[in-house]
């Protein structure tokens, strides 16, 4: 899948699991940064990130190994979407 | 003045106590609903229920509840007029069961009374014969905590002479999906403040105490409540504050009220959930509490062979507090075996410790910012 | 000072704003209808995004509340205010929603709202209230009960003001209502109701009351049944009317009818 795809799906998921509303979330860009504290940030905290986690675990079906720790995936769509691409590019 | 209790390692007070010190699992793979579904299908679930006689509510809430009572009066008498004994009790989840099955395909619509949270506790009055003051406290997992401070202070407000007090609750779907989605269950074993601890499992009980003013206490007694504290965190829906703050205050709220110091605390009994943060957090905020004597202070938690059995949780660590200073021994901590370093407190681990403390201190939190304490002292041997 | 007053009442219902909103019969006004319900406060921001309408309502009835006693957030902010939180039923809804809702609402979101301490613990975090906290369940007389408790933090130090809170939703789980006609007369109507309480003069007396109070009548009369609000309800009708300043609530729930006498300014 391209960046471009995966954003997209991860703006649904924002809608319709995270409850945004949609003119919020047609407005993110792959520079919008997630993580509650940080400047200009959708504010996700730890509760929106388990819900995301498991989300994009059903959508787009990779496992998130829960002893690893993420947060630098989830630092920004950019991020995020890199990590998704690279856990489901073809072997 | 007098407990009962029924818990997934013993179905009474004693075989409660017993459980502790022999160190009994009463973790166990889930058997009376369906699991598999469910990424864990494991908690302290009660196996053998013996539904208590007489009529008895068909919700399984009200029922332990009712068994907790039984094994109370077993010991003690309330010994007061019906309008002068009061009940105050604890609960995260109430008869949720009773709403899940008026909302299945095949299930009747029954009363909707019976699935508002505070019917277990009219069941409760009504077994007892009880017409004072009847309330149903929900501060999450600090239920059993809040509602022991409510009672003391309804006996010292002379709302009623007797109060019986504590809290419950059961395990169900609607809880294990819950905390399933909140992926805070553990996968193994529930390890409090266990470097490898992973999560919490859910559980099942009632615990019960049978409160009086001083004065008015005769025969043997377990101890005396001398404070409590029940405050918010105001940061987060379901993490605790950061740096405890909301623990913290309590704490020292809870010794205020008592005209006690951090000093006089001679054990801790804390919530310790087994879940990465719960754990850290607490013992940060028992650090700065007890200052230079934090390493000398035995504490415990006894969630690891229960479960977290939410509003039962609080009431069971008072009764055992206050069995430990009657026996002389302080249950270990079941699941404990290879301390975090960033969990440096004196923890009572592999064997119960030999020691009588004369002033515990119990420590709660819960989803909504909840944090309670309780300070109690036991009855001079 | 040893006795407690009330400083305010802050008052959503599905009847509209206030106390001026609320008709002089309400069961003639509900025309038939066994619900009377409130929208979702239209709160603005992200903040809000995941929050249940009950969580929103408990929002709103706070905001009523400092508009009733001219103040601002800042002089409710931090540890000298307590809350007392108290509902009988205002988590129905997001139970159901968890139990029946399939994949959306049988969420990690979700979940956390499912619990009584869900209205008070957002309420706490939007107006960073620190101090001392309880919550109860049942009906009035429960609200009764959680003003006594109110007054208690008050005589004992353990806050500088508290808010009483109640919290009422009915529209999810009308059917359910339905069924416990001998617990709830018709017209339920949804509420959010706070109190403002702080030192006062006039001590404040708490017993079990053999019948209902005039207040507690017409607070009934002009509401509905409210359930936990009804008691705030009564205090609201009190303040509007001026006049005396000692008010007599009472309330009643599951037989029990408890009955707290308070100061009003």
């Amino acid at each position: 899948m391209e960046p471009k795809e995966v954003l997209d799906e991860l703006k649904t998921i924002l809608t319709t699991r995270l409850k945004f509303d949609p003119r919020r979330t047609s407005e993110m860009t792959l520079e919008t940064a997630l993580p509650k504290g940080v400047e200009g940030s959708i504010g996700l905290d730890s509760l929106d990130f388990i819900e995301l986690s498991i989300a994009i675990e059903e959508r787009f079906g990779i496992v998130m190994d829960e002893s690893q720790d993420l947060t630098a995936h989830f630092a920004s769509f950019d991020a995020l979407c890199g990590f998704i691409v690279s856990r489901t590019g073809a072997p | 003045m007098a407990a009962g209790a029924i818990t997934p390692i013993g179905g009474d007070l004693d075989a409660f106590w017993s459980g502790l010190v022999t160190g009994t699992d009463g973790i166990s793979r889930i058997e009376r609903f369906p699991v598999d579904d469910l990424r864990v299908g494991r908690g302290g679930e009660i196996k053998k229920l013996k539904v208590p006689r007489g009529r008895v509510p068909g919700c399984r809430a009200s029922q332990l509840l009712l068994a907790a009572a039984d094994d109370l009066l077993a010991r003690a008498p309330l010994e007061a007029p019906a309008d002068r004994i009061g009940v105050v009790v604890g609960t995260a989840l109430g008869g949720v069961e009773e709403l899940e099955r008026a909302l299945e395909p095949d299930g009747r619509l029954r009363q909707a009374a019976g699935a508002l949270y505070d019917a277990p506790a009219h069941a409760l009055a009504r077994r007892l014969g009880a017409r004072g003051p009847v309330l149903t406290v929900s501060t999450a997992c600090a239920s059993g905590a809040t509602a022991l401070g409510v009672a003391a202070d309804l006996l010292r407000a002379g709302q009623a002479d007797r109060v019986v007090a504590g809290g419950y609750d059961i395990l169900c779907r609607f809880v294990m999906r819950g905390f399933d989605a909140l992926r805070s269950l553990t996968r193994e074993r529930v390890r409090p403040f266990d470097r490898r601890r992973s999560g919490l499992l859910p559980g099942e009980g009632a615990a019960l105490l049978l409160l009086a003013r001083d004065r008015d206490a005769h025969g043997p007694r377990l101890g005396r409540l001398l404070g409590h504290a029940s405050t918010s965190d105001g940061t987060h829906l379901t993490a605790p504050d950061p740096d405890g703050r909301g623990l913290d205050v309590a704490i020292r709220s809870a010794l205020d009220t008592a005209g006690l110091a951090p000093s006089d605390i001679d054990f801790v009994s804390a919530h310790g959930t087994g879940t990465p943060l719960n754990d850290r957090i607490e013992t940060a905020v028992l650090k700065r509490v007890l200052g230079a004597r934090a390493g000398a202070v035995p504490v415990n938690s006894i969630k690891g062979g229960l479960g977290h059995t939410m509003g039962a949780a609080a009431a069971l660590e008072a009764i055992m507090c206050l069995l430990a200073s009657r026996e002389g021994v302080v249950p270990h901590t079941l699941g404990l075996e290879e301390r975090d370093p960033a969990c440096d407190l004196d923890y009572v681990m592999a064997v119960p410790r030999a020691a009588r403390p004369r002033l515990s201190l119990s420590t709660s939190q819960g989803f909504g910012g909840c944090n309670a304490a309780l300070l109690l002292e036991g009855a001079a041997s | 000072m040893t006795g407690t007053a009330v400083a305010g009442v802050g008052l959503v219902t599905g009847w509209g704003d206030g106390v001026s909103a609320l008709p002089a019969d309400a069961r003639a006004a509900a025309a038939g209808r066994r619900v009377v319900a409130l929208p979702r406060p239209p709160l603005a921001g992200d903040r809000f995004r995941r929050a249940t309408r009950e969580c929103l309502l408990g929002v709103a009835a706070v905001e009523a509340l400092l508009g009733d006693a001219g103040l601002a957030r800042e002089d409710i902010r931090g540890g000298e205010t307590a809350l007392v939180y108290v509902t009988a039923g205002g988590y129905g809804a997001a139970d159901r929603a968890f139990v029946e809702g399939g994949a959306v609402a049988s969420s990690t979101l979700h979940f956390p709202y499912t619990a009584p301490s869900a209205v008070p613990g957002e309420v706490a975090i939007e107006f960073e209230l620190t101090g001392a906290y309880e919550i109860l369940i049942g009906g009035a007389a429960a609200a009764i009960d959680a003003l006594w408790r109110a007054t208690e933090l008050l005589a004992r130090g353990r806050c500088a003001r508290a808010l009483v809170l109640a919290v009422e939703t009915f529209a999810e789980c009308e059917d359910l209502y339905a069924r416990g006609r001998w617990l709830v007369r018709p017209p339920l109507v949804e509420s959010a109701a706070c109190a403002l309480l702080i030192p006062g003069r006039l001590a404040t007396t708490f017993a079990p009351a053999a019948a209902p109070s005039p207040l507690e009548t017409l607070a009934r009369a002009r509401t509905g049944e409210t359930l936990a609000c009804a008691p705030l309800i009564a205090l609201a009708l009190a303040r509007a009317a001026g006049g005396a300043d000692r008010v007599s609530l009472t309330g009643e729930w599951r037989g029990r009818r408890a009955g707290l006498t308070l100061e009003t300014r």
